[in-house]
């Protein structure tokens, strides 16, 4: 396996590495547990709003108990996985290239268009965006696949296994 | 209707057979594609699956498992990239006796070792499943409280080095679980309004998000790697001299890959490590290991083929898996309404025969298939990943949606994508939160009826031997990495060598 530069990971892995004072603490095993401990605490905080079970019904574990029980563990092991980061001295890891906050963006992108214009409009799109984003420059090829693709899938879906596919606002 | 008249009758049916090929060759290419592996594979089919029987929609999945697993050595040999993560260790010297002009020799090894570990894994299948699920046919809600937990436990010796990290994600797994209303009080918990939740969240969109979604976002991110490929050969069957100097290392590797294959949540990857090490270990040319020795590719390629059959006995008998495809493929079994455990060897006899046959000629197919076309699989790498991943995302949102025709469902995948992603980013596997998903029903559902049982006496547990026993066993699980972890830091500062030595 060997490497070759992508125009779009250059620049943000290399000023990222953590010699280069661009890996953050955002992006050590510290943050990770912290966005851990958050993420439990709101978790508990959502079981005190659960309903109140009848009495009659109360003779089991309350609803609200379990999902504490594995807040507090999932808590201890955030505890234990950030003093481990720390006895381990770990850099922090570089930093996401931007290629992949554009390829999530435009995964949220095509969930949201499905609502809108329907799975194999949004589809077609999808399948010309991404290939362009990722640097593909057989522009043909692009136009073939983004057509022969969903319409496949349509078929398969749509024909043989009788999936109602979303039409979107408009179409629908 | 036994066994042989299951295999008579599948090998007579042109469908069943059909099937069977179609999950082998499916399972070969996305082994041998870096980045998809046979679990999201089956994730990605499971919703297909829906529409068909339950005994050829198994099968599928069960043969498409089998073939997953051998897929990966090819790449692992031909370009250096293990496939699939249980080829990893084949890489390691198989890669270097394609450089040296024998990319035959090595695929051929690869292709027999995997068949035997397969076949030997099955067998080991057919005798041990029936026989533990008698056993479990006894336990009640303590005892499959406990076995939940010690599958959950063994979590932590899946990959030492993140020990935590892996029963973080088994906890969030079943947390994730618990969204829904709860079976004995009625109330909603974590549903926020939305009806569509007050079921749970459906795991498939989840492990279809965990895998293919967050595989998608890492390729997103390694575009700059390309792959020198070696010219394929014509694969050789191991020669005499060959297969004397491995015998003994694939049965080894046959008895190391079951039995890991059998623990709870441990899979391929394991054992193929595992395997390999030992290989080395008992090795009389220890130096050769890393630059082409031919055990280093029997070992670990019998090793995880054999896990494959192992992962399924506890999965049938028992209802816990043994390794992430088979959570995959117990998520199928329930969606086709099936519960698996002991039960189901009384209640459906004749699907677990078919998917103990659909493994073995699984593994007979991808050695004809290894044999014959492993020169031609190796080109299915070339497919650009500019189309391949777009094609295998607009998938994942069609499965996804298929499933309950909702578009709910397309959120959760999209959002356990995002999060897997984050996840893998910071060394958590997507596997254990499968894990715990698949078993946060049973270990909570199983706590509150043995609370009920006990009249919420904890201490209750301890007068049940197969519990304490389980207990024991849970420790040693969660504990077990950590000591090991220690003596083995401990054993090499003395030595004054190196963890990896």
């Amino acid at each position: 396996m060997i490497g070759r530069r992508h125009p779009s990971t250059r620049g943000d892995t290399d000023a990222a590495s953590p010699a280069a004072g661009g890996g953050s603490w955002l992006h050590s095993d510290d943050a990770a547990g912290v966005a851990i401990l958050v993420f439990v605490g709101v978790v508990f905080a959502i079981t005190t709003t659960f309903e109140e079970v009848p009495a009659a019904l109360s003779q089991g574990i309350p609803p609200e108990q379990f999902p504490r029980i594995l807040v507090v563990v999932i808590a201890l092991l955030a505890v234990i996985m950030i003093v481990q980061s720390r006895l381990r001295r770990e850099g922090p890891r570089k930093r996401v290239p931007v290629m992949v906050l554009f390829t999530a963006c435009l995964l949220i992108v095509f969930v949201v268009l499905i609502d809108w214009i329907g799975m194999i409009a949004a589809m077609l799109g999808f399948c010309v965006a991404l290939p362009l984003l990722w640097g593909e420059k057989r522009f043909l090829w692009v136009g073939v696949y983004a057509v022969l693709f969903p319409v496949c899938i349509y078929l398969l879906f749509s024909m043989l296994l009788g999936v109602r596919l979303p039409l979107g606002l408009f179409m629908g | 209707m036994d066994i042989f008249t299951t295999l008579a009758s599948i090998l007579l049916d042109p469908y069943m057979l059909l099937v069977i090929l179609a999950g082998t060759v499916g399972g070969v290419l996305v082994g041998v594609l870096p980045g998809l592996s046979s679990t999201m594979a089956t994730a990605l089919l499971l919703p297909f699956t829906v529409t068909m029987e339950p005994i050829p929609a198994i099968s599928l999945l069960a043969a498409l498992y089998c073939a997953g697993t051998y897929g990966g050595s090819i790449t692992a040999i031909l370009i250096n990239a293990p496939g699939a993560p249980p080829a990893a260790a084949t890489a390691l010297d198989g890669y270097p006796l394609a450089v040296r002009g024998e990319a035959g020799r090595a695929l051929g090894m690869a292709t027999v070792s995997s068949t035997i570990g397969g076949i030997f894994s099955v067998l080991v299948l057919i005798v041990a499943a029936p026989l533990l699920a008698r056993i479990a046919y006894k336990f009640g809600a303590p005892e499959y409280f406990a076995l939940a937990l010690f599958g959950l436990s063994m979590l932590a010796s899946i990959s030492g080095k993140s020990s935590v990290k892996n029963l973080i994600g088994g906890a969030f797994g079943v947390l994730i679980a618990t969204v829904g209303v709860d079976f004995t009080t009625g109330v909603e918990r974590f549903t926020f309004g939305f009806p569509e939740l007050t079921e749970g969240i459906h795991f498939i969109p989840v492990m279809i998000g965990l895998f293919g979604g967050s595989e998608l976002l890492t390729q997103a991110a390694s575009l700059n790697v390309i792959y020198k490929r070696i010219a394929s050969v014509a694969v050789r069957l191991p020669s005499r001299e060959d297969f004397r100097k491995v015998r003994g290392v694939i049965a080894r590797s046959c008895g190391i890959g079951t039995f890991i294959g059998i623990l709870p949540a441990e899979g391929g990857t394991v054992a193929a490590m595992v395997a390999y090490n030992e290989a080395k270990r008992w090795s009389k040319d220890k130096a050769e290991f890393g630059n082409g020795a031919i055990e280093g590719i029997a070992g670990p390629e019998a090793a995880n083929n054999a896990a494959t059959g192992g992962a399924m006995v506890p999965t049938l008998a028992l209802g816990i898996p043994g390794s992430a495809t088979t959570a995959v493929i117990l998520g199928a079994l329930m969606v086709h309404g099936l519960r698996p455990g002991p039960h189901l060897f009384n209640e459906q006899p004749h699907l677990l025969y078919s998917i103990f046959i659909a493994m073995l000629v699984a593994n007979v197919m991808f050695m004809g298939l290894g044999m014959v076309g492993a020169k031609v699989f190796a080109r299915v790498t070339l497919i650009p990943r500019t189309f391949l991943w777009p094609s295998v995302f607009a998938l994942a949102v069609v499965g996804s949606y298929a499933l309950t025709q909702s578009m709910l469902d397309v959120w959760v995948m999209l959002i356990f994508g995002l999060l897997g992603f984050l996840f893998r980013r910071y060394g958590f596997s997507p596997a254990p939160i499968i894990m715990g998903l698949i078993l946060g029903e049973l270990v909570e559902n199983s706590l509150k009826q043995s609370l009920l049982i006990f009249g919420h006496n904890w201490l209750l547990f301890f007068e049940r031997p197969i519990v304490v026993t389980f207990f024991v066993l849970t420790l040693a699980g969660l504990f077990g990495p950590f000591l090991y972890q220690h003596l083995v830091s401990g054993f090499t500062k003395n030595r004054g060598g190196t963890l990896d030595e």
